[in-house]
C-alpha cells in the first residue's frame, strides 16, 4: 500500500474481515481497488490473514474438564457458610452500632474539665514561626513547660527561675506544629 | 448478544444470588467458553486460562451483588473482570510461557494440516507479543467475533477506540506474522 492510499487502509481491512461498511464507503473503496494494484494485493494479503485467524479460532481448545468441578465446589462451600456468616455479620454491624452510640454518647455528654484562663492572657507567637491564617483550625493543648525552654524558642521571660515550669496552652496547627503559646502562670512573657 | 438472552441472564443472576446451584450452574456453562476463549487467546497458555476463568466465576460466586443487569451484558462484565484478573496475573508474573509448551491438539501427519497448524502457531505467537491493549482488540473483535460494540462493554472504552486498536493491531499482525512466515521458508 502506498503511502497516498491511507485513507483508505481503515476501510480495507473492514471490508477483508467483512465489517460493517457504509454503502459509500464501500462503493468508493472497489472503485479505488480497481486502479490501485497495491491496495488490490494488500486487500489479498488482509484475506488470506482473515482466512488465517478463522482457522485459529475453529480449533478445539484444551479444557480442564476439573474447572467446572472445583467452581461449583465453590458455589457450595459459600453457599454451605453464607447465611451463617450473614446472620453473623448482621449481629456484627448490630453490635458495632451500638458501641458507636454509647462511644458517641459517652465524648457528647462526659464532663469537660473546668479549665480556667485569665481572660486578659493572650497567644503569642512562637518567633521564627509562621503565624496562624485567620480561618486556620488549630488545637489548643495544655501543657506544662519549663521556663528555659520558653526562652530558648525565643521568648523574653522575665523575672523567672530558667528551671521553673508554667502551664500554658500551646496552638498546635494541623500540620502538628505548635505555632504560639498562652501562659496560664503569672509570668512576664513577650 | 440478544435481548431474550439477557433477560434470560437476568433471570439467572436472581435465582444464583438467592443461592439456586442450578442458575449458577447454567450462568456458568453460557459463559465459560467465552470467558475461557479470552484469557486462552491472551496468554496462549490453556493452563493459565483454566486458572484466570475459575478464578472469574469464583469471583462471581464471593460477589454476586457487583454484576448490574441494567449496565449491561453478563458476558461483557464478565470479559472485563477476566481483564482484570488477567492484569493482576501479568504484573505478578511477568512472565509468559514459551508456546512451544502449548498443549495444543496432536498433529496430523498431513502435510498441509502440518503448515496449517505450523501457521496456527505462529500466528498465535504473534498475537501474545502483541501490547496488551492491541491483544485484547484482536482476540474479542476476531478471535471472539463480538462486535465492537460488545468489545468497547468489556474493554471500558469508546467503540471507535476499539476499531483503531484492532486496525492498528492486524497491521502489527499482518508484518510479524508474514516476517515469521518468510522466516520459516528460509530455513
Amino acid at each position: 500500500m502506498s503511502i497516498i492510499c491511507w485513507e483508505y487502509a481503515a476501510n480495507l481491512i473492514e471490508f477483508a474481515r467483512g465489517g460493517r461498511l457504509e454503502t459509500w464507503e464501500r462503493d468508493a473503496l472497489l472503485v479505488h481497488l480497481d486502479g490501485c494494484p497495491d491496495c488490490a494485493r494488500q486487500l489479498g494479503e488482509q484475506r488470506a490473514f482473515e482466512r488465517s485467524i478463522r482457522e485459529l479460532t475453529s480449533e478445539n481448545l484444551p479444557v480442564d474438564a476439573a474447572i467446572e468441578a472445583r467452581v461449583l465446589a465453590e458455589f457450595d462451600r459459600v453457599k454451605a457458610v453464607r447465611p451463617i456468616r450473614q446472620e453473623r455479620s448482621r449481629w456484627f454491624v448490630a453490635a458495632a452500632l451500638a458501641a458507636a452510640l454509647l462511644l458517641a454518647a459517652f465524648w457528647t455528654l462526659r464532663s469537660k474539665p473546668v479549665v480556667q484562663i485569665a481572660e486578659e492572657e493572650q497567644f503569642f507567637t512562637i518567633p521564627y514561626t509562621i503565624p496562624l491564617a485567620p480561618e486556620e483550625r488549630a488545637d489548643v493543648v495544655r501543657m506544662r513547660i519549663p521556663v528555659a525552654a520558653l526562652r530558648s524558642v525565643g521568648f523574653h521571660v522575665q523575672g523567672s527561675d530558667p528551671s521553673a515550669i508554667v502551664d500554658a496552652d500551646v496552638l498546635v496547627s494541623q500540620d502538628g506544629r505548635a505555632r504560639a503559646i498562652r501562659a496560664l502562670d503569672l509570668i512576664n512573657m513577650n | 448478544m440478544g435481548e431474550s438472552n439477557r433477560s434470560s441472564d437476568r433471570t439467572l443472576v436472581e435465582q444464583f444470588r438467592a443461592g439456586d446451584r442450578d442458575a449458577f450452574t447454567a450462568l456458568y456453562r453460557a459463559h465459560f467458553p467465552a470467558v475461557y476463549k479470552f484469557a486462552f487467546y491472551m496468554t496462549a497458555d490453556p493452563h493459565r486460562a483454566g486458572e484466570v476463568t475459575q478464578d472469574v466465576f469464583v469471583w462471581l460466586i464471593h460477589h454476586p451483588a457487583e454484576y448490574d443487569a441494567d449496565r449491561g451484558d453478563l458476558g461483557a462484565f464478565l470479559g472485563g473482570v477476566a481483564r482484570k484478573f488477567l492484569a493482576r496475573e501479568q504484573r505478578s508474573a511477568r512472565r509468559w510461557l514459551p508456546l512451544n509448551d502449548v498443549a495444543l491438539p496432536a498433529a496430523s501427519p498431513a502435510e498441509d494440516q502440518l503448515e496449517r497448524e505450523q501457521d496456527a502457531q505462529l500466528l498465535r505467537k504473534a498475537i501474545t507479543a502483541l501490547p496488551a491493549r492491541y491483544r485484547e482488540a484482536v482476540v474479542l473483535c476476531d478471535l471472539q467475533a463480538k462486535s465492537y460494540e460488545e468489545a468497547a462493554a468489556t474493554l471500558g472504552c469508546a467503540m471507535g477506540t476499539v476499531r483503531s486498536r484492532l486496525h492498528r493491531a492486524r497491521e502489527l499482525l499482518m508484518r510479524k506474522f508474514q516476517a515469521k512466515r518468510e522466516g520459516i521458508q528460509c530455513r
